[in-house]
């Protein structure tokens, strides 16, 4: 029969010091180990205390082994209030359009009786997702803009900055990190849901007695994908390279009226497509709807050529008043000279 | 109950306070722990003699405080240590280095000053 004997106050000490050493980096581990064991030591002899009142004065091996490290952090706090004001927008976005779209394909389903609670829980799932999903993502990537550049940047930045640079930042037109980071954002996520996630949006969903369905994008619509993708891409990719120059040049200017001319291009070539939803075949309307599905597909389209139009509008003006302010000079300008 | 109640919120409202002011204290040494440290390091002292000796004097530092603050002077060439085998185990010694005799110097002249100010700013002015 196996037997355990009580352990001597040293061996509790040497058991003690080797859990603070798994929390250790491995570089200085043995020699921290060793000075934690031998103080110990000191400690209980002088005062001839119990071992275990010793240790837990201590604190935990975890708690220890952290006074002896630097603090650490998978964000770091110059890049925080970023994250946070990003994932706050992220989140919001997620959660309206997951909520949006399952409440136009509940209205959309086909005849069968749809109950409030199974929709409620049904948005409460996919939000929760949905918004899980996001958060991660955006986690993700503030990581590795921490790791890679931006946080050691930005540290060293806020480090050699001089009332100065207030002057030069307007001058030489800075770049907001959070806009840069939300472009990179929305647009990976964009890419993902266009190339890999779309056909949900065409899909027969059973939940139970309920089934939803979405309106199907035509062919039309699909052809622009690769243009669309193509122009996401772009976009990350010009917001990559200026969270590293940290402000505008010629060529990141030039880029940006490109890439904005590119997605008015898209816009207007969508516009020229017939159709950009329809209905999925075979699909019936509820008699009690007051409505057919040829009125719904017909709103929804001009819902979408509405939304296009306006985006077309917003890039025009952003792209105009741009120029105008590199052309004359902002009110920040003015007032900095 | 209201009694009760009473009683648990003086209660929590009087740790709470104490809690604060113990808090406040620490942070108040914190402040001159790297230069009391230094002041004492300057013959070969093991930490744990020094924590000790530290305590008698008034100078109450925690453990987890002064081991790794030790090992942070060291790597930034304040302090120097040994490992030295004695009694049944080996010890680690601390002392003083060039650089850390420098900077004393220096910290005792800046307290010097500080301490006019403070007295100025919390004795003479404010009471």
């Amino acid at each position: 029969m196996k037997t355990t004997n009580k352990p001597t106050p040293q061996e509790l000490i040497k058991q003690y010091s080797i859990e603070v050493g798994k929390y250790l980096p491995a570089k200085d581990r043995n020699d921290i180990v060793k000075e934690i064991y031998s103080t110990l030591i000191d400690a209980l002899e002088d005062r001839e205390d119990d071992v275990y009142a010793l240790l837990k004065e201590n604190g935990h091996p975890r708690k220890k082994a952290a006074s002896f490290l630097p603090p650490k952090y998978l964000i770091g706090p110059e890049l925080y209030p970023t994250f946070i004001r990003i994932a706050r927008i992220v989140l919001i976005v997620v959660a309206a359009a997951v909520t949006g779209s399952l409440i136009l394909s509940a209205v959309l389903s086909q005849g069968q009786e749809i109950a409030v609670w199974e929709l409620i829980a049904h948005i409460v799932e996919s939000g929760i997702t949905g918004v899980a999903a996001a958060f991660g993502f955006v986690v993700l990537v503030f990581i590795i803009i921490d790791k890679v550049n931006a946080g050691p940047k930005l540290v060293k930045e806020m480090e050699n900055w001089t009332p100065e640079a207030l002057v030069v930042v307007k001058k030489t037109q800075g770049v907001s990190l959070g806009e840069q980071i939300a472009t990179i954002v929305f647009s990976v996520i964009l890419i993902i849901l266009l190339n890999f996630y779309i056909d949900r949006l065409s899909t027969f969903v059973n939940r139970g007695e309920m089934v939803f369905i979405f309106p199907t994008l035509t062919e039309g619509f699909r052809g622009y994908f690769p243009y669309i993708t193509v122009q996401l891409a772009l976009s990350a990719v010009l917001a990559v390279y200026l969270i590293g120059r940290r402000e505008m040049n010629l060529f990141s200017r030039i880029a940006g009226y490109c890439l904005k001319g590119f997605s008015i291009a898209i816009l207007i070539g969508l516009l020229t497509v017939g159709k950009l939803v329809e209905a999925p075949a075979g699909l019936v309307l509820s008699q009690e709807l007051p409505v057919d599905m040829d009125m719904i597909m017909l709103v929804v389209n001009n819902v979408l050529r509405g939304v296009f139009i306006l985006s077309i509008g917003l890039t025009v003006y952003e792209i105009i008043k741009d120029i105008v302010k590199v052309v004359k000079g902002s009110p920040e300008d003015v007032l900095a000279a | 109950m209201t009694i009760l109640y009473s009683i648990q919120y003086i209660v929590t409202m009087s740790t709470n306070k104490e809690e604060v002011r113990k808090n406040i204290i620490l942070e108040l040494r914190r402040g001159v722990i790297t230069l009391v440290v230094l002041s004492r390091l300057k013959n070969q002292e093991y930490g744990y003699t020094l924590l000790k000796e530290l305590d008698d004097l008034g100078f109450s530092v925690d453990q987890n405080t002064l081991y790794p603050l030790l090992r942070r002077l060291e790597k930034q060439g304040l302090l120097e240590s040994e490992w030295k085998v004695e009694d049944p185990r080996p010890r680690r010694y601390y002392s003083r280095s060039k650089l850390g005799s420098q900077l004393l110097g220096e910290l005792k002249e800046e307290l010097k000053k500080q301490n006019e100010i403070l007295e100025e700013i919390i004795y003479e002015n404010h009471e």
